[in-house]
């Protein structure tokens, strides 16, 4: 087995590109091995901890999953065989960190997922539209 | 035969000094490289030429080296002599012995006293006896040994660890969770105790609770532990510390317990980010456990500060006031951090004890 390297692997976000105001918005991320190795991937908590942050077109934060969490410090390692996927999944209330409605607009949606390294594993950022009713 | 002296001065010595425009033309490329020239090489008197050295060198070396209580060889450019490393009287006494029997003049050699040289072990490798901080193993989870118990019924010594409840199968209740140390298969000791979690009053509704998340496990026979023993790492910081053993201090010792105080500098050594140390913000907290039911009751945490005070596998780390020396004051056992790793959370060894029962930790 090897320890998971980004060629092998592959670390995304889907996300409906559009919902209206104040309607919950699915967040679905998923590791896959796109090796031909099982690959083992060094993540953290019980169950496994991963992050989602919305920002504004001007980078700042509107929501984070695991804003001020507190999460167990347990390492697991996942194996992964070739061509399978890990799912997280969770959903956006479209509220900001402080409670207060995001409102619409455009915003950008990233995941992460904390590792045994200093840098967590992290997706390309992906837009999404709220649109006015 | 070339080096820089203390003063950095490039020197080679030579039994002949009329070589000195041999060992120019020699020496150019590699004083180009140093960023010095041939006329900055100073030529010392040598009582023994360096190809006599090098060829005495590689005919006693593997041969000393073979005796017991050798540390090391060199043909030590520096001295113009062959220098080797002993531990002891005896060992200098077969060393000469062979040199001699070699041909090799007494007075081309330096034997000297040296301290073994061993490989660094971490907080990742076996290490014996088992102390806390070390990183242990169960199922496909990794975290950290907290610290050593003892308890004595007559005749009988019951030797222990303490770790976190979540660092069993299952969090809450005894499943003979077993355990090896770094990873196994070195079984080194199995649950026995980890308190189920209640609900009710002054549990939120809807969630669970304890006052620590610790868990007891019982140590394999033969199993080598020290009471009281916390691995003692290199260095400490604010964010990723050493995670290598010190080989000259390699333990800490546990000589008191206390409660934790808001203000208070507290250390912590796990398995990921090793020996760090933070302060504490707040005391007898209920924190939530993130994605989970469970609230842990009356914890304490830290201030944010650097990224990497924290990280997955520190789990079960020993959390205690350090003054310098060797003796540490135990105030708990560290079980979760955020996801930037900025700040960490712990029960204290007053919630552990409640639950737990009473504990000889030193």
């Amino acid at each position: 087995m090897t320890t998971a390297q980004s060629d092998s692997l592959r670390f995304e976000i889907d996300i409906p590109p559009a919902v209206p105001n104040g309607e919950p918005v699915p967040i679905l991320l998923w590791v896959r091995n796109v090796g031909d190795k099982p690959l083992e991937l060094y993540l953290t908590g019980r169950p496994i901890a991963f992050d989602i942050t919305i920002t504004r077109a001007d980078g700042t934060q509107v929501w984070r999953r695991l804003e001020g969490a507190a999460i167990s410090a347990i390492l697991r390692i996942e194996v992964l065989g070739p061509g399978e996927v890990l799912e997280l999944k969770d959903a956006w209330n479209q509220r900001q960190d402080d409670g207060k409605p995001a409102g619409p607009g455009v915003y950008q949606v990233r995941g992460a997922l904390p590792t045994e390294g200093p840098a967590p594993l992290e997706t390309s950022p992906v837009s999404l539209l709220v649109s006015a009713e | 035969g070339f080096f820089l002296d203390r003063d950095g001065q490039p020197t080679v010595y030579l039994k002949d000094a009329r070589q000195r425009g041999t060992a120019e033309a020699g020496l150019a490329g590699t004083l180009r490289e140093l960023g010095m020239t041939t006329s900055q090489l100073r030529i010392l008197k040598g009582e023994f030429d360096y190809l006599q050295l090098n060829d005495w060198f590689t005919r006693a070396a593997p041969a000393a080296l073979a005796i017991p209580g050798a540390v090391f060889a060199d043909l030590d450019e520096g001295s113009n002599r062959l220098r080797l490393g002993v531990e002891t009287a005896a060992a200098e006494r077969s060393v000469r012995e062979l040199l001699a029997g070699r041909g090799i003049p007494s007075a081309a050699v330096v034997v000297e006293r040296a301290e073994p040289i061993r490989y660094a072990a971490t907080l990742r490798n076996k290490v014996t006896p088992r102390v806390g901080g070390l990183q242990i193993n169960f199922g496909n989870f990794i975290c950290t040994l907290g610290f050593n118990t003892r308890a004595g019924f007559g005749l009988v010594i019951i030797r222990s660890f303490i770790t976190n409840s979540h660092c069993t199968t299952v969090q809450g209740g005894v499943e003979g969770t077993q355990y090896h140390q770094p990873l196994a298969p070195n079984l080194i000791g199995t649950e026995v105790a980890d308190p189920a979690y209640f609900t009710g009053f002054p549990c939120p509704s809807g969630r669970k609770c304890r006052f620590s998340d610790a868990a007891r496990a019982r140590y394999a026979s033969g199993v080598g532990s020290d009471l009281g023993g916390i691995a003692r790492t290199m260095f400490r910081a604010l964010g990723f510390g050493s995670i290598t053993i010190n080989p000259a201090n390699p333990v800490l010792n546990i000589t008191a317990e206390a409660g934790p105080v808001q203000g208070a500098e507290v250390n912590k050594i796990g398995r990921t980010t090793g020996w760090t140390y933070g302060k504490i913000l707040a005391t007898c907290i209920a924190v939530n456990v993130s994605n989970t039911n469970v609230t842990q009751l009356c914890q304490s945490r830290t201030t944010n500060q650097a990224a990497g005070v924290v990280g997955s596998g520190d789990s079960g780390s020993p959390v205690f006031y350090w003054r310098g020396g060797s003796n540490v004051t135990l105030i708990g056992l560290l079980w979760g951090g955020n996801a930037a790793g900025t700040f960490f959370v712990f029960s204290p060894m007053s919630g552990i004890e409640s639950e737990l029962g009473p504990l000889t930790t030193f």
